[in-house]
């Protein structure tokens, strides 16, 4: 059942067994699983059904670390929450992710990845999946293109795309939600405090207020904090009416270890052939699921080098007087191609002149082209579009030109290939969401962000894109120049994240590292427990949404155990 | 590319064996013949390079970073060829298009042994760093010769 806040009378008391504070990937999905459990369950959403200006402004906050995304921009507050603007990359970690890793300060999870493995298959297909089938060698073989081969220090990796339409758990979701009888979702409740008991061991009941001026409160047997990993610990700090420092905030770790996944180009392949094949590397459809492969280094690579994991995209780029050709606005590829960082330089010229003249297999031709030509491997994705070609046929009559192009000269206008790093950032308890003095229109403390890195991460870029720079060249697919070295001091300009917000109420079975345990239960708190992204003791190999879905099965399984 | 690979393997045995009967070929009275019609390594080398320009460039960087290594083209010739497979003698008796082969291989073993050097931020494997640097020498005594010639 969907209800509004505001239509709640003033000052009531509402109850249920299990109040879910948040209702993007993590709390709708624990929500639907308790369903029909016979359990009263209730869903707190700040937001309406759309995006609202002003119920957005109440995530605005501050940045003084590293450069990010406003706080205001890099998550939702509406129904579904941040999947309403989520990429849809899905793959689940890896069993490296879980375990402790002496080389990498703070890593280990409570859990391994075989207490998630039976949550996996499910999460894929709640989160839109057809397959939960993730392994690369597998995808290889149905797939129309083939990963490079890159030596035995690199692995190739593949994950799975969600269809755009169906990544928002809002409107995939809202109508189940709606016909369920036993959960109540309230639209427009923002939840302001989490209420301890006077003995500050459990929960007492959560405040309510709406934009509206209407407050109430909410009892229950449970309660789950579901709001993001900016949100969860927020809310934690302001909540100190009886312990002064936030809830689970004894051992001063909420708000710590924030981690993302940063990522930036460290390098740049000048290729030894123009007409490379990387079209496993652009997402791509194989059968009925959308596929992108990228590079990492495999495990015993990842232990004898003491590096994080990090994953490389390749990203084509073409000379300047083709990007204009490749402008688009709804295809992904399109726009790394664009990107517009791709040059090789007068030296890199020089080098591959050598290069070209000690080539004995290969033909090295430095591509011309008269026409304009957009990326070719759209043809074949727009061919296999089905009811999307009407959208695509500028591409694919760019295609066409591109065809025929290659078809008279041999080549396309590939120009170089760039190496975008993804890290897991190694846990770094400086790196934190504080509260800010300044307070929201609902009267609490704004969120504040230090995000940090550490010097693993750098080494671990630099390292990476060493080791890939000498298998592309080995196996005579060009050379590289390495745009980012471990020598440099500060970051490259282009750093982002993948506005992921990770490890601030992290995982450990030990209080004085984690906030909450192995069931996501907040230590020291009989009632309250954490889903998301914040739960991770570490970033993971992967993007975090279909992890995270797959721990809100398993919390979910853990409520209906305790809870009946 | 799998072709590719079968052809140089099967010359690299070749070119091992080459090497032996190069090494057994120094009893022989042609041997002095040979030596006298072929031209020394390095001018061998750098007749590979068409780009001549552009290996200079990118050899005058090499040498202007790597302290240790020698100027002398004899000396810098020795140490590609002690890279190849088979050695200098396969050297001295492969063709030019052999030649390349076993360059080739040699390039490609630096990469996967990370035998590289980094110049101005792109990855160079150092055998072919060499040939640069020969090409960047055999420019500077060419500019010297035409000089004093002049």
């Amino acid at each position: 059942m969907l209800s509004d806040a505001r239509r709640v009378p003033p000052g009531t008391t509402i109850a249920a067994d299990l109040c879910v504070i948040g209702a993007g990937a993590a709390g709708i999905t624990i929500a639907r699983e308790l369903a029909g459990s016979g359990l009263r369950v209730l869903v707190l959403e700040s937001g309406g059904e759309e995006l609202d200006p002003r119920t957005q402004s109440l995530y605005r906050g501050r940045s003084t670390g590293i450069p990010y995304f406003a706080l205001d921009g890099t998550r939702l507050r509406f129904l579904g929450g941040s999947t309403n603007h989520w990429g849809g990359v899905c793959r689940p970690f890896d069993p490296l992710d879980f375990e402790p890793r002496d080389w990498i300060p703070f890593s280990g999870w409570p859990i391994r990845k075989r207490d998630l493995d039976r949550y996996y298959g499910p999460a894929s297909a709640i989160v839109g999946l057809s397959s939960d089938d993730f392994s690369a060698e597998s995808w290889e073989q149905r797939d129309h293109f083939s990963p490079l081969d890159l030596g035995p220090r690199t692995e190739p990796r593949v994950a799975q795309i969600v269809d755009p339409d169906s990544r928002s758990f809002g409107i995939r979701y809202r109508s189940e939600i709606e016909a369920a009888e036993d959960v109540d979702l309230y639209l427009h409740a923002n939840a302001t405090e989490i209420e301890a008991d006077p003995a500050g061991g459990a929960v007492a009941r959560v405040r309510v207020a709406t934009l509206s001026g209407n407050r109430f409160s909410v009892k229950a047997r449970s309660f789950v904090l579901a709001a993001g990993g900016i949100e969860n610990p927020r809310l934690l700090l302001a909540s100190n009416r009886q312990l002064p420092r936030g809830l689970g905030n004894q051992n001063d770790l909420v708000g710590r270890f924030f981690t993302e996944h940063p990522r930036f180009v460290a390098g740049l392949v000048a290729p030894s052939d123009a007409e490379i094949g990387v079209g496993f590397y652009g997402v791509h459809h194989v059968g009925d699921a959308d596929i992108q492969g990228y590079v990492a280094l495999p495990e015993p690579v990842q232990r004898e080098e003491e590096l994080v994991d990090v994953q490389v995209f390749v990203h084509p780029t073409y000379d300047e007087r083709f990007a204009a050709a490749f402008e688009s606005d709804d295809v992904e590829s399109l726009r790394a191609v664009s990107r517009g960082q791709g040059t090789i330089d007068e030296f890199g010229t020089d080098l591959m002149n050598v290069v070209a003249d000690l080539t004995t297999f290969r033909e090295y031709t430095i591509p011309g082209a008269p026409l304009p030509v957009p990326y070719p491997e759209i043809v074949e994705r727009t061919l296999e579009g089905g009811d999307e070609l009407r959208d695509h046929i500028p591409d694919l009559l760019g295609d066409i030109a591109a065809d025929g192009y290659r078809r008279l000269n041999g080549s396309v206008p590939l120009q170089a290939l760039e190496l975008s790093t993804r890290l897991d950032q190694a846990p770094n308890p400086e790196s934190r969401i504080t509260l800010s003095r300044s307070r929201d229109a609902l009267g609490m403390p704004r969120a504040q962000l230090e995000w940090r890195l550490s010097e693993i991460d750098r080494r671990s870029a630099a390292r990476a894109t060493e080791i890939l720079a000498s298998g592309f060249s080995a196996a005579g697919l060009g050379r590289v120049r390495i745009v980012f070295d471990d020598d440099e001091a500060g970051w490259p300009d282009d750093l982002a994240g993948g506005n992921h917000h990770i490890g601030t109420t992290r995982m450990s079975d030990d209080a004085k590292r984690g906030v909450v345990d192995r069931d996501c239960r907040v230590h020291g708190l009989a009632n309250l427990f954490v889903a998301g992204s914040s739960v991770f003791a570490t970033g993971g190999s992967s993007t975090p949404t279909l992890t995270i879905v797959a721990l809100a099965l398993r919390l979910a399984d853990h409520l209906r155990g305790t809870l009946r | 590319m799998s072709a590719g690979r079968l052809d140089r393997r099967g010359f690299l045995i070749g070119a091992l064996g080459a090497g032996a009967a190069v090494a057994f070929a120094g009893l022989r009275p042609w041997r002095a013949l040979v030596e006298i019609r072929t031209p020394p390594l390095p001018a061998r080398l750098t007749a590979l390079l068409d780009h001549r320009r552009s290996a200079a460039a990118v050899g005058r960087e090499y040498l202007s970073r790597a302290a240790g290594e020698g100027t002398e083209p004899g000396a810098l010739a020795e140490a590609i060829a002690a890279e190849l497979a088979g050695g200098r003698a396969a050297a001295e008796v492969a063709s030019e298009t052999e030649l390349r082969v076993l360059l080739a291989e040699a390039i490609r073993r630096d990469f996967e042994a990370e035998r590289v050097v980094s110049l101005r931020r792109w990855v160079v494997s150092r055998t072919e760093a060499r040939l640069c640097a020969l090409a960047a020498v055999g420019a500077k005594e060419g500019r010297r010769a035409a000089t004093a010639r002049s």
